[in-house]
């Protein structure tokens, strides 16, 4: 009898299952653990997750670790991914020209228009001028009434503290009051203005629209093309000003650019097409050797980002090749330059993940190392994604022709096997680290950790002390009470506990966010990847870290049930779930002496 | 109606929760106590609140508490920057965010 041990090194996940042999040559599977990857993957620092991952198998297993008399570990795939966004458009608004946002407490509504003017420098004698008065922190919210109130041509106040509805119960006569406005210093006195603050519900609708500036502002055709993305930022604001400064536009657009693809076939596509155009180039393109962006331009600059974050991760050669690329058009707010309150404007945005291959990693150095370490005899074996479709094939249920797809940071991996035991293989550009940097983006998220956490667990609203409610209408009691910090907010429910999303975004967005963005990279990728296998598969098995989320295996699933194929999360030997294909693949193939 | 339940409140204090509250539209009655115990009046305001959320001032500290939530353990408990206590009790009733 011999006990066998299988090491899969992956980039966020070391996994090893021990196997005896008895001496008919059957096999029987004694234990699996998964423990993080220490150090880079394919690096010597994984030694140590290595020998964690044993030692817990053994003890699983209840034997020890010298009675293991071979291991074998997984040839990985020298695979890196990296993803980068660049936004096309950009919003400059010159002069502190604009204000438009959503206060908590707004109070008031209509439209007014007329001259700015500090509310220390009102004159003491009543005139013809209607004035928009400006109230900075100095003056409390009774003396700012009590001012207003003495002077009948004030059509609107703006605020710095949060005190417009203390202003605007105590006024004799209504008027529109925008309140929250961090950067009050920066208006100016006496520029022609208009305000807006929108009824209960609604929002503004003549300052989001180009020609309700121009009537309020009388404009001339030329400045009211001028004015448009002003009147853009402003759709979906509670509240709203514009100042006729000279609006010296704009930044003419930076430009896109386009790549070259180097393949079977030479391609050239510019990006200003679109994310499509994009895919079907490079499906166009075939076998790609390189992809290069033009220097100078939104693109060029992704692909070096893109290319340097791979290279730091690789660490090997200064220059590797560009093998695949996948584009997604998204969107990012973006803080518009010149505003008050800190406005964001909707820009187009496109986000790119990219692929390089590298050379064969390094995996013999770390046998010899865990060789050296523990006695055992040691050998790298086995190309990952055979023995992935190999361990894929012990899910109840799973049969020929079957094709597994392993959807993990930075690459989609896709691997076909037949009756014949004949596999292929593809790896494609564009996975969960697509997918973080998206919902970062238009979540306008500051860390990548929250963006990260949202695309993982589920959301859910605090809505009292004692309970939240989940995003999907489900409610969920706490006996005992919920800390404060986090009442009203929205978090996601992590195994360890709720975590607060910091941003005030709504529950609904961050749920559809988080679902396109998947949607838009995994389903689309899986699709892609499928295809180009070009071998009709009837199974799909999801493995790795991705299937265990807790719904891109319900997208696939139906995706490719409209493809009149099976897929599903692989349940690996009837009783691992997705993980540990690779090494019960290095197990079985043991076995059938591969 | 929120509870306001005051002991000897400092009307400085009481002022600048009021403006808190009126700035996030809840409408309040103050009621004269004689227990000096924050927590208690806190605790009390909220049980008789029909906004389940109360407010009690003893001199210059107060205290912000949810109906069932424990009387030694107010949600919120200051001497200082009494407007954002106004402000964090209309948002307990509306279920906001604190400041």
């Amino acid at each position: 009898m011999k006990i066998l041990a299988a090491v899969d090194i992956g980039n966020s996940t070391t996994e090893v299952c021990l196997a005896e042999e008895n001496d008919a040559g059957k096999i029987r599977f004694l234990s699996s653990t998964s423990v993080f990857t220490t150090g880079l993957k394919g690096t010597a620092d994984n030694t140590t997750g290595i020998l964690a991952a044993l030692e817990e198998a053994t003890v699983q297993a209840d034997i020890t670790l010298n009675q293991i008399s071979h291991i074998r570990i997984n040839e990985a795939a020298p695979v890196i991914g990296g993803a980068a966004m660049e936004t096309l458009t950009q919003t400059i608004v010159t002069e502190s020209s604009m204000l438009g946002h959503n206060p908590k407490t707004p109070a008031g509504m209509g439209t007014g228009y007329g001259k700015t003017i500090l509310i220390e420098n009102l004159p003491s004698i009543a005139n013809q001028e209607s004035y928009i008065v400006v109230i900075s922190s100095e003056t409390d919210y009774e003396e700012a009434a009590k001012i207003i109130n003495q002077h009948s041509n004030i059509i609107g106040a703006i605020l710095q503290l949060d005190e417009a509805v203390l202003v605007y119960n105590r006024l004799d006569k209504k008027i529109p009051i925008i309140d929250e406005v961090r950067d009050i210093h920066k208006i100016k006195e006496g520029i022609e203005t208009a305000i807006e603050a929108a009824p209960p519900g609604q929002s503004v609708g003549m300052l989001s629209n180009p020609y309700g500036i121009a009537t309020l502002l009388k404009l001339t055709p030329e400045e009211t093309l001028q004015i448009t993305p002003i009147a853009k930022s402003l759709i979906g604001a509670k509240s709203a000003v514009v100042m006729k400064t000279p609006w010296r536009n704009l930044a003419p657009p930076q430009k896109i650019g386009s790549i070259s693809i180097k393949g079977d076939k030479n391609i050239d596509v510019d990006f200003s097409h679109g994310a499509g155009t994009i895919a079907k180039a490079i499906e166009a393109a075939g076998n790609i050797r390189d992809i290069t962006g033009e220097a100078n331009t939104n693109v060029g600059n992704m692909l070096e980002k893109a290319r340097a974050s791979m290279t730091d991760l690789a660490g090997y050669g200064e220059n590797p090749q560009i093998r695949d690329l996948f584009a997604v058009d998204t969107f990012a707010p973006v803080a518009i330059s010149g505003a008050l309150a800190g406005e964001t404007s909707l820009e187009k945005a496109i986000a790119v993940a990219a692929m390089v291959t590298a050379g064969r990693l390094p995996m013999e150095a770390i046998a010899q190392g865990l060789s050296k370490k523990t006695g055992i005899y040691t050998t790298v074996t086995g190309v990952e994604p055979v023995m992935a479709t190999l361990g894929a094939l012990t899910t109840p249920g799973a049969g020929f022709p079957l094709a597994i797809l392993d959807l993990g940071g930075g690459s989609t991996d896709a691997a076909i096997i037949d009756e014949n035991g004949t596999v292929k293989s593809v790896s494609m550009a564009g996975a969960g680290e697509l997918v973080t940097l998206m919902i970062q983006s238009q979540l306008g998220l500051a860390s990548r950790i929250t963006a990260e956490n949202i695309k993982k667990y589920p959301a859910a609203k605090v809505e009292s002390m004692f309970h939240i409610r989940l995003e999907n209408g489900d409610t969920l009691f706490y006996e005992e009470g919920i800390d404060p910090r986090f009442f009203g907010s929205v978090v996601v429910l992590a195994p360890g506990g709720m975590i607060k999303i910091e941003e005030e975004r709504p529950i609904e967005k961050i749920v559809r966010v988080r679902q396109e963005a998947k949607q838009g990279v995994f389903v689309n990728n899986a699709i892609r990847a499928i295809r180009k296998l070009n071998i009709q598969a009837k199974h799909i098995i999801l493995v790795g870290g991705s299937a265990e989320d807790f719904e891109i295996p319900g997208f696939l699933s139906t995706a490719f049930a409209d493809m009149g194929m099976v897929c599903g999360k692989g349940n690996i030997r009837g009783t691992e779930g997705s993980r540990n294909a690779v090494a019960t693949g290095l197990i079985m193939s043991y076995a059938g002496g591969v | 109606m929120l509870h306001i339940y005051e002991a000897n409140a400092s009307p400085e204090a009481l002022k600048e929760i009021c403006a808190g509250l009126e700035e996030e539209g809840i409408l309040y009655s103050i009621f004269s106590k004689t227990s000096a115990d924050v927590k208690t009046l806190a605790f009390d305001a909220a049980n008789h609140s029909k906004l389940r959320v109360g407010i009690g001032i003893a001199v210059s500290t107060a205290a912000l508490q949810i109906r069932n939530c424990p009387i030694d353990k107010p949600v919120f408990l200051i001497d200082s920057d009494y407007r954002a206590l106004g402000t964090n009790a209309g948002r307990a009733v509306k279920g906001g965010v604190f400041v």
